[in-house]
């Protein structure tokens, strides 16, 4: 899961510019730490959303790499 | 008359009728007032203007006293924060087509420069889904990011650069720049603009920049707000002759407190003398 996430999010950062990450930093803040804008932070939900049939939002706006990773956690079964 | 301004319809008029058309459409999709809209946590949600682009039919000027029109639009969201707009206003004789993009923020009390993001804690929403980033939300983080370096628009290319030819300061009045929760209003941005490019303008011509030339075309881009004590400056990136004497224009607004970009503006002024 966390292999297939940091591809959804390096995808997205590729595609607005941005450098890929290596790994994923659990107390990454998506804008304070990745640098990703308003729009490019609604891409990203978009794709994870779509990539593991989730709703990464359904308890309120995550904004940190470690706050995606426990709702995908909860939703996913298995961890797939 | 106070949808006039300088012999042509009032673009800090129609900005304002397009934000809360914009701001409306939303509310109606979501079934809440807009007082109502609140984050998850209960705090009260603000739209956040992210890009907006008006195109005349002619120029600002085309429109005249006593002109009859009709204002209308659509909505659709690109997942539960993002909401792209395209309206018309519509005269018999002249027409503006507009785009908005905007997201939703909470406020620190205390800091304008630090807006979170969020979104709408709703049961409903009835504003249909794009599959995927318009092109208006792209062009617009590939120019924040500084990747793009040209934004094309109807044949016409406008330069995102840094280097400036004139810059100028403008203080922030208060009562007229700043919203209810003190916030720069978005209809505040393109007018701070055009101020301070009529005094770089004026400085090159005998008439009246402002009663010469008018408002085509202008896409503003929105990167930050700033606090009440702040000032803005403004630089003056690009300018050219295009056709008919017209006047491309490429703009940018800072923060003087620490220099960041609030905002890009892209303009097309129209010789109407």
């Amino acid at each position: 899961m966390q292999d297939k996430l940091l591809d959804v999010l390096n995808n997205t950062l590729k595609g607005v510019g941005l450098d890929a990450v290596e790994t994923l930093n659990a107390n990454a803040d998506l804008s304070d730490d990745l640098q990703i804008d308003s729009i490019t932070f609604a891409e990203l939900i978009v794709n994870i959303d779509e990539a593991f049939g989730c709703n990464i939002n359904a308890e309120g706006q995550v904004n940190t790499v470690g706050g995606i990773l426990k709702q995908l956690e909860k939703q996913i079964p298995n961890n797939k | 008359m106070p949808q006039m301004a300088v012999e042509a319809l009032s673009e800090n008029w129609l900005l304002k009728e397009l934000g809360n058309l914009h701001w409306e459409m939303i509310c109606n999709g979501l079934h809440t007032k807009s007082f109502d809209l609140k984050n998850d946590t209960g705090n009260r949600l603000y739209a956040t203007f992210v890009r907006i682009r008006i195109r005349c039919a002619g120029s600002l000027k085309t429109f005249r006293e006593n002109d009859q029109a009709d204002l209308h639009g659509n909505i659709n969201r690109f997942g539960n924060s993002m909401y792209f707009s395209e309206m018309l206003f519509d005269a018999k004789h002249t027409g503006i087509k507009a785009e908005l993009v905007t997201t939703f923020s909470i406020r620190d009390a205390v800091d304008n420069t630090r807006l979170a993001k969020s979104e709408p804690d709703i049961a409903a929403n009835e504003v249909e889904k794009l599959p995927k980033l318009p092109v208006f939300g792209n062009e617009y983080r590939l120019v924040k990011k500084g990747v793009m370096k040209e934004l094309p628009y109807e044949g016409l290319v406008f330069p995102v650069q840094d280097d400036f030819v004139f810059e100028t300061e403008y203080t922030l009045n208060p009562y007229y720049d700043l919203n209810g929760v003190n916030l720069l209003y978005f209809a505040a941005y393109p007018i701070i603009n055009d101020v301070c490019e009529a005094r770089f303008f004026n400085m090159q011509k005998k008439q009246r920049w402002e009663q010469s030339y008018y408002t085509g075309s202008k896409d503003v881009m929105y990167f930050a707000n700033c606090n009440i004590d702040d000032t803005i400056i403004y630089q003056l990136n690009y300018c050219d002759f295009i056709q008919n004497e017209n006047i491309l224009i490429s703009s940018t607004l800072r923060r003087k407190s620490d220099g960041e970009i609030i905002a890009r503006i892209f303009s097309v002024k129209i010789k109407e003398f």
